[in-house]
């Protein structure tokens, strides 16, 4: 037996079945609702606009940025931490609707919505294309921005454990601060030494220079690059989620 | 069944709630916990749920240390806080959504349990009961559950009077060889009849770990008149009939069990009792 067991390795199929039953009976009317009003609002707006895309961003991350809302209230975090099942099952079944269950659901009731205005308008407007707003924003749908979102989910998702109360505000917060205190450092070493950036944005601009000649002329490596950058940021906050999750206290 | 290895424990660096504590517990037991405000009950049953984590030292429940939380232990051990959770479920649904993690858990009894604490209607949506009408809902699912540890912080809080009396009687059916119950409470006259073990916490120790009997056989309870011998009183209370003393049982009389009396004694005189029960 190892002395330190770094991550626990139980993990049962029934268990996460039983996890999710859970969450579909306690959660169906709210996750319903909330599916309407993305479908009202696909359905008043306009698709080319792409409003009906921003909200439906918004509530998949709304939705994430809670995803371990359980740890909000002493009372329900004692009842979630007390749940009989293994920390990575509770972390599994939560990857599972933030990655693929909110995107699926609330995606299908954007395009229900848009589908909706499509033929109660087409006798109207004989040129109005239902699938007009999919291929406005076919960037959206394509596999590498959906990576990259997934990444900003996991950091919103992580900030749902770390945080409790208002993670998703305060998450945002992290965000902007950190690439603030970033911005600010760069600043600083400037005003410190004027000469001691110029080297580092030579270098920057010679990396620039490179990385676009070489997307030019190799598009698919940077998409594989920023592919696994986003996958791999993903997988960190996951597993710091994990851990975090795993030494909560209440 | 639950063991306690020398545990320090503490919520800030400056001021330790427990340290080096040792605690034994045994299954077909119903234990009561007692002790002041701030002793730090709750956050003993916590510690053995796995929600808090000592500092130093290691809690095994089950032969399962408590920390790591393992669904093989999770789904022996129920733990009903004082301040209880009530997700957005019907009665009934509840059995639906959570009686599947736990292997023993009998519909049968949840329904007998709901009848006898008179609760009818399952199509009413628990987090819109009364606090004791939930505290009776949970209370029913708890024991259904037949998990091998129970743990109840004050589970009189909010229960009507004809309640608690129901209370005593589930719980008291409900209490089977194979099962250790934990209840902390400051109601000692509520649970009196039901705690067969008495557990003492005060600064920081656990001060008493004695059964029933045993406290019966060391120290004595009587009412009596007039004057007392202060030197052989360990504890004295006036009331409107005379005294409750507490004396130590050298002469091996027959008495019962005031657990307030008891309570405050130890709570008056610790290191005497401590030594006549480690005699």
């Amino acid at each position: 037996m190892p002395k330190f067991i770094i991550m626990d390795t139980s993990l049962s199929l029934t268990r996460i079945k039983h996890l999710l039953n859970r969450y579909f009976i306690e959660n169906w009317k709210k996750d319903l609702y909330v599916g309407l009003v993305l479908l009202v609002i696909a359905f008043a707006s306009n698709p080319m606009a792409g409003f009906s895309g921003f909200v439906y961003m918004v509530m998949v991350l709304l939705y994430t940025g809670r995803i371990f809302g359980n740890l909000a209230h002493k009372e329900s975090a004692q009842h979630y931490l007390m749940i009989p099942a293994s920390t990575s099952e509770k972390l599994i079944v939560n990857l599972f609707l933030s990655h693929i269950y909110y995107v699926l659901l609330l995606l299908v009731f954007l395009v229900s919505g848009i589908l909706l205005r499509a033929f109660i308008l087409s006798p109207f407007c004989e040129t109005f294309n239902c699938f007009s707003f999919l291929d406005a924003k076919k960037s959206m749908f394509s596999f590498s921005s959906y990576v990259s979102f997934l990444s900003f989910q996991s950091i919103l998702a992580f900030g749902s454990v770390y945080f409790r109360k208002n993670a998703f505000i305060k998450t945002l917060l992290s965000i902007a601060a950190f690439f603030f205190f970033l911005v600010m450092l760069v600043i600083f070493i400037f005003r410190l030494n004027p000469d001691s950036l110029t080297p580092l944005m030579d270098q920057l601009s010679v990396i620039q220079e490179s990385f676009m000649i070489n997307r030019m002329l190799n598009y698919k490596t940077s998409f594989c690059m920023s592919t696994i950058i986003s996958i791999v940021i993903t997988c960190f906050f996951w597993i710091l989620s994990y851990f975090r999750l795993r030494e909560t206290e209440v | 069944m639950i063991e306690i290895k020398s545990i320090d424990f503490a919520y800030s660096k400056k001021q330790k709630l427990f340290q080096d504590l040792n605690l034994s517990m045994q299954s077909g037991h119903i234990y009561g916990l007692l002790g002041k405000n701030g002793a730090g009950k709750t956050s003993l049953l916590k510690i053995l749920s796995g929600l808090r984590f000592p500092q130093k030292g290691s809690v095994e429940v089950l032969a399962y240390r408590a920390e790591f939380r393992k669904p093989e232990m999770l789904r022996e051990i129920y733990f009903l806080p004082e301040e209880i959770f009530t997700p957005m479920l019907k009665i009934r649904q509840l059995t639906n959504v959570y009686a599947s993690f736990y292997p023993n858990f009998s519909l049968e009894q949840y329904n007998a349990y709901l009848e006898e604490f008179d609760i009818t209607n399952r199509d009413l949506y628990i987090n819109k009961l009364s606090h004791g009408q939930k505290k009776k809902v949970l209370i029913a699912f708890a024991l259904a559950c037949n998990t091998k540890i129970l743990l109840m912080d004050e589970p009189t809080n909010g229960l009507d009077i004809p309640s608690k009396s129901i209370f005593r009687k589930v719980m008291a059916s409900a209490a089977t060889e194979d099962r250790l119950v934990l209840i902390s409470t400051h109601q000692v006259r509520d649970l009196h009849s039901l705690i067969d073990s008495i557990i003492i916490l005060d600064n920081g120790e656990i001060v008493v770990n004695e059964p029933d009997e045993r406290i019966t056989q060391k120290l004595c309870f009587q009412a009596v008149d007039g004057d007392v011998d202060e030197k052989e009183v360990l504890y004295f209370e006036e009331n409107l009939r005379g005294n409750l003393i507490v004396t130590e049982n050298k002469h091996q009389i027959d008495s019962h069990l005031d657990l307030e009396l008891f309570f405050n004694a130890v709570m008056a005189n610790k290191k005497r009792i401590k030594e006549i029960f480690n005699a």
